[in-house]
């Protein structure tokens, strides 16, 4: 199945119809939102659009998608209690498996399945933590972190993205 | 676990390998206060909730169900000072205690690695068990050195506030506890326009320009509102407001100048510990908050 076909799914998926169906375009969600306040191409309230009008493949390949901050000021606001960033999060995995993400996001993925840690332990750092007599971080039991990503489609997608050459960000 | 004051000790990558000297602010006023530390040994990343979960639910929840479960092993709640790894592990800890599909889902991942979550801890934030557990009448009587005439601006970051569902804060519009930590000091917190607003630091690595001019908004209100300084909940928000202030500057051809703190930075301060101790290494010069509550920089 692809992104495109599998959000077809969810979206006819009847409880996660009926939940988006309660939309009514209000923009609570863009009116709060601090990316789309000074960036107006980006636009919440018409990503769920997208969805209900079944614009599947227009709403995966856009790279606004991943401009959301997950601040969730539009889950608490929307009237309608719908998880709008919730829902942006499905968007952002389905368009993941489509191979469109941001290449430094993709770096940052890497380094984490690799090290299990989104920052690496410099030499300063030690130096520093040394200084204001804290220990020494202890090793991050990596076998365990990508003995659990290996059982996931992590790997997959990383290697399929990289050679998509990830999104145009 | 109400009457435990030992913690599972989870302070993230970037607290870790990037700003240990929050760990240090951190450390000394929990120990001051009667709380013991106690290392996850193996963890790092909680996993982070932008690039993880973002690409990945399973690889998210996954990889947070074993950091919850170490710390089920270790039976104790876990505590953070970065409202990031506090929203992932807290969300994931709900999302596993009340979802079958979605606990069955990681505890077929975390059998691979013999582990299973079975519910059995919370996760807490420092801001909330200075405030909740240790109590501001506790932190009000070990001030010695009140910071009045401070006028302070507070941001708390958006993990440690929403989903509100989540963390249980009653007014994610109006918070208060890390103002009524503040005041505790002694301090002003001072009222500003856009208190609320997301500092935008997620998004930098991918939009740097939106995501300063997200932050530069919060600068610019801070200043209308003349305040000292900004202090902050999270780590990633002091990336943001302080690593990155002078870029913001150059970025809108502007000049700002605040200095950044983390909160309990402020409250060491408080406490009469002497500057030189603290560790601070932030970009934004701290001279004039130093100036300003009597406190010699060494």
């Amino acid at each position: 199945m692809t992104a495109a076909e599998k959000l077809r799914a969810l979206a006819e998926d009847e409880d996660y119809r009926r939940k988006l169906a309660l939309c009514y375009q209000c923009g609570m969600c863009t009116g709060g939102c601090p990316v789309a306040h000074v960036k107006p191409d980006y636009n919440p309230r018409r990503m769920l659009e997208s969805i209900i009008l079944g614009q599947y493949d227009e709403v995966l390949s856009s790279d606004l998608l991943w401009l959301c901050t997950s601040c969730h000021s539009c889950l608490e606001r929307c009237p309608q209690m719908i998880e709008v960033s919730e829902v942006l999060v499905h968007l952002k995995n389905l368009a993941a498996e489509s191979g469109n993400v941001p290449k430094l996001l993709l770096e940052r993925a890497k380094r984490i399945a690799e090290t299990g840690q989104s920052t690496p332990v410099s030499k300063a750092s030690l130096v520093w933590r040394e200084k204001l007599n804290l220990a020494p971080v202890s090793p991050v039991n990596i076998e365990e972190v990508q003995a659990i990503l290996q059982a996931t489609n992590f790997p997959g997608w990383l290697e399929r993205a990289r050679s998509n050459n990830g999104s145009r960000i | 676990m109400g009457q435990e004051s030992r913690y599972a000790w989870f302070p993230g990558c970037w607290v870790s390998n990037r700003m240990p000297y929050i760990e240090a602010a951190d450390r000394r006023v929990l120990d001051a206060f009667g709380i013991e530390l106690v290392e996850m040994k193996g963890t790092r990343c909680c996993p982070e909730p932008y690039a993880v979960l973002g690409l990945g639910r399973d690889a998210w929840l996954g990889l947070a169900g074993r950091n919850l479960s170490i710390a089920e092993e270790m039976k104790h709640d876990i505590l953070t000072p970065c409202p990031g790894c506090y929203n992932t592990l807290k969300t994931a800890n709900a999302n596993l205690r009340n979802d079958p599909s979605q606990r069955n889902r990681a505890n077929a991942l975390l059998s691979k690695i013999g582990r299973e979550f079975n519910g059995q801890i919370e996760v807490e934030h420092t801001a909330n068990v200075l405030h909740n557990k240790v109590g501001l009448e506790k932190i009000a009587s070990a001030i010695k050195h009140p910071l009045s005439g401070l006028r302070v601006a507070t941001h708390y970051g958006c993990h440690l506030l929403k989903p509100s569902r989540v963390t249980g804060v009653a007014d994610s519009e109006r918070p208060l506890i890390l103002d009524q930590l503040v005041e505790t000091t002694g301090a002003e917190s001072v009222p500003y326009m856009r208190k609320t607003l997301c500092c935008g630091g997620p998004i930098s690595s991918v939009d740097e320009n939106t995501s300063y001019a997200i932050a530069r908004e919060k600068l610019l209100k801070v200043r209308q509102a003349g305040a000292d300084c900004l202090v902050v909940a999270c780590p990633a928000c002091m990336i943001q407001y302080d690593t990155n202030q002078h870029s913001i500057e150059k970025t809108f051809g502007e000049t700002y100048e605040i200095p950044v703190l983390y909160y309990t930075e402020l409250l060491c301060l408080a406490m009469g510990m002497a500057f030189d101790e603290i560790g601070f290494r932030h970009q934004v010069n701290v001279g004039k908050v130093l100036e300003k509550i009597g406190v010699p920089s060494g």
